[in-house]
């Protein structure tokens, strides 16, 4: 069960978290999804919880990702923006963080 | 889609680029086809990559490069992210040789520290790998980042005015001598890549690489004050790299932790 225990309202990204929270819980292996299984380890230390899951197959979060995104022309693009999308808000989300 | 990169994808490419560059060129490969070559991973999603020095022509037949071979190319390495290391180009081994081109990994160092930058899943178990296969070792990484330390403000993007490691405990018996070597087929069919040493002025002296001073768990080096500085303390959840050094000898782990970037100096 992914939780989030500090809220960091209005933050760029933030709908990535929202959405994947979601969609973790449920299981639901979507780009949101994903994301927050890439940027676990910094996410985790801004109060996200999100559980370790295996690699299906052996595939790493990111090849999931890049692997679902495989329909899209610009899916090398997407990918890049969705990373950059998220190291954004964990960065934006740390420099809010007090201490 | 373009397809993951393996490491036979790799080597098409490296042989294209062989065929491309027509001046001397230091080709630096970064991330995943670092993790790819060394065997880390099975493939990768990019191809990082830096020329020295880069070329208009290079950078011009780069886009054909991509389409021909499906691989998704990007001009990117740590300098991009976190100051220059030191002397990271003795330190950055070589892959290959082919005609008026090296292909080298960047810098194992310089890689961990922007790595531990980003602090995603996947980078840091790439970090675990280094520290376990020993391209690098946690005290020459220390000592490398606190000489980056003061220069981190030019980089606001990060505003990572202090990297926090987390180690448990520093082996003596850390030894550290390139990347092993499996053997990596060069352009003309020929092995060139075992065993050979990093040659690193940093590793020809006596170095903490090789036999240095073991931190204690509570030294001074860790209870340095917080601000602008590396945080070691071992309260923090996230990853712990461990290391086991099975030998002889002692077996000491390591642990280096690299959680988020936080609380940036300038407020």
């Amino acid at each position: 069960m992914a939780t989030r225990q500090n809220h960091k309202p209005g933050l760029p990204g933030e709908e990535l978290i929202d959405e994947g929270l979601s969609d973790l819980s449920v299981g639901r292996e979507s780009e949101a999804a994903l994301l927050l299984q890439i940027a676990a380890p910094r996410l985790r230390a801004l109060g996200i919880a999100i559980e370790s899951r295996p690699n299906p197959g052996g595939q790493s979060p990111e090849h999931r990702l890049y692997a679902l995104l495989s329909r899209r022309p610009d899916a090398h693009s997407r990918y890049n923006a969705l990373l950059a999308r998220i190291a954004s808000y964990a960065r934006a989300a740390e420099h809010a963080t007090p201490g | 889609m373009r397809p993951p990169v393996d490491r036979d994808r790799l080597q098409a490419l490296t042989e294209k680029l062989g065929r491309a560059i027509q001046i001397p060129t230091t080709v630096y490969l970064t991330g995943g086809a670092t993790a790819v070559l060394e065997g880390w991973r099975a493939s990768t999603v990019v191809v990082d990559v830096r020329f020295e020095p880069d070329s208009d022509s290079l950078l011009r037949r780069l886009p054909q490069l991509k389409e021909e071979l499906q691989i998704n190319i990007e001009l990117a390495s740590p300098p991009d992210f976190i100051p220059e290391l030191p002397c990271w180009q003795e330190r950055s081994p070589l892959v290959l040789e082919s005609g008026t081109m090296q292909v080298r990994h960047f810098d194992p160092y310089s890689q961990a520290l922007s790595k531990i930058e980003r602090g995603f899943t996947q980078d840091l178990e790439d970090v675990t790998s280094m520290l376990r296969e020993r391209p690098i070792t946690p005290e020459r990484l220390l000592e490398l980042y606190e000489q980056i330390e003061p220069q981190l403000y030019r980089y606001p993007r990060d505003r990572s005015h202090r990297i926090p490691l987390k180690g448990r405990r520093c082996s003596r018996r850390v030894a550290a001598d390139g990347f092993h070597r499996r053997g990596h087929v060069a352009a003309k069919g020929k092995p060139i890549y075992r065993r050979r040493p990093l040659s690193s002025p940093d590793r020809a002296r006596p170095s903490r690489d090789h036999g240095g001073p073991e931190i204690p768990q509570n030294s001074g080096l860790r209870d340095r004050p917080a601000d602008n500085t590396l945080r070691l303390a071992t309260s923090a959840p996230s990853l712990h790299v461990a290391v086991a050094i099975a030998g002889a000898a002692v077996v000491v782990g390591i642990a280096v932790t690299a959680v988020s970037l936080r609380n940036a100096v300038v407020r």
